[in-house]
């Protein structure tokens, strides 16, 4: 379904779930990724979506991870890698549409709250689709409430 | 990262836990605990009558179904 050369998205949040989990580290995780030495830090946020638009995808769920934005999503002569839209349909029980999105670390205590109090919508942009990747482009969270029908 | 504690019979509660958070965590934790978490799982050892240490936790909203069979058990 994700085959357009640019598609842009708008999506109903329904609640989210996650934001803080600790755990021990596996020896096979680079040290560079370990938190505080042995210890993997969570603090991905799990956002229960519905695609209101575009038309074609209309009141499909879709995942939404929220995560920080780190240096290695920068690189010199490439846009920064905020993030993606897949449809993972048939790869995993329960797979649909999932979309992952990086903030900046300076905005996380303030998308929390915003996401636990005002925020209701989310648009995206997703280019270069293969079918089952975009690569986003960008995105903004709103208050807009749901479209009246 | 935590341990949990097996209080005197007659306290006010039953069990005490302390958790350490990452420093950055504060923040969000205050919010979440406010409008989005209402479950805490936490994996143990050294378990004793008197408590045992926490050897992961995670804070959500909700249980996963793979785990309601379990969280729900005696």
């Amino acid at each position: 379904m994700l085959t357009e050369t640019r598609q842009d998205f708008l999506v109903e949040l329904r609640g989210h779930d996650g934001g803080l989990g600790i755990l021990p580290c596996p020896p096979s995780v680079p040290k560079a990724h370990r938190f505080q030495g042995g210890l993997i830090y969570s603090r991905m946020i799990e956002i229960e979506g519905r695609v209101v638009a575009p038309e074609g995808l209309a009141d499909r769920r879709m995942r939404v991870w929220l995560d920080q934005l780190e240096s290695w999503h920068f690189s010199r002569g490439q846009p920064p890698h905020i993030g993606d839209i897949l449809d993972r349909t048939g790869e995993l029980p329960g797979g649909g549409l999932e979309a992952t999105l990086y903030i900046p670390k300076e905005a996380w205590v303030t998308a929390v709250c915003c996401l636990s109090t005002v925020w209701r919508r989310l648009r995206m942009t997703g280019a270069n689709g293969d079918g089952r990747r975009m690569t986003l482009v960008d995105f903004s969270f709103s208050s807009d409430g749901p479209p009246s029908h | 990262m935590g341990e949990l504690t097996v209080l005197p019979e007659g306290a006010e509660v039953e069990i005490e836990v302390v958790l350490m958070l990452p420093e950055e965590a504060i923040a969000p934790t205050a919010t979440f605990l406010a409008s989005t978490w209402k479950h805490l799982q936490i994996k143990t050892y050294d378990e004793g009558p008197g408590g045992a240490k926490a050897s992961a936790y995670f804070f959500q909203a909700s249980i996963h179904p793979n785990l309601e069979a379990w969280a729900n058990a005696d």
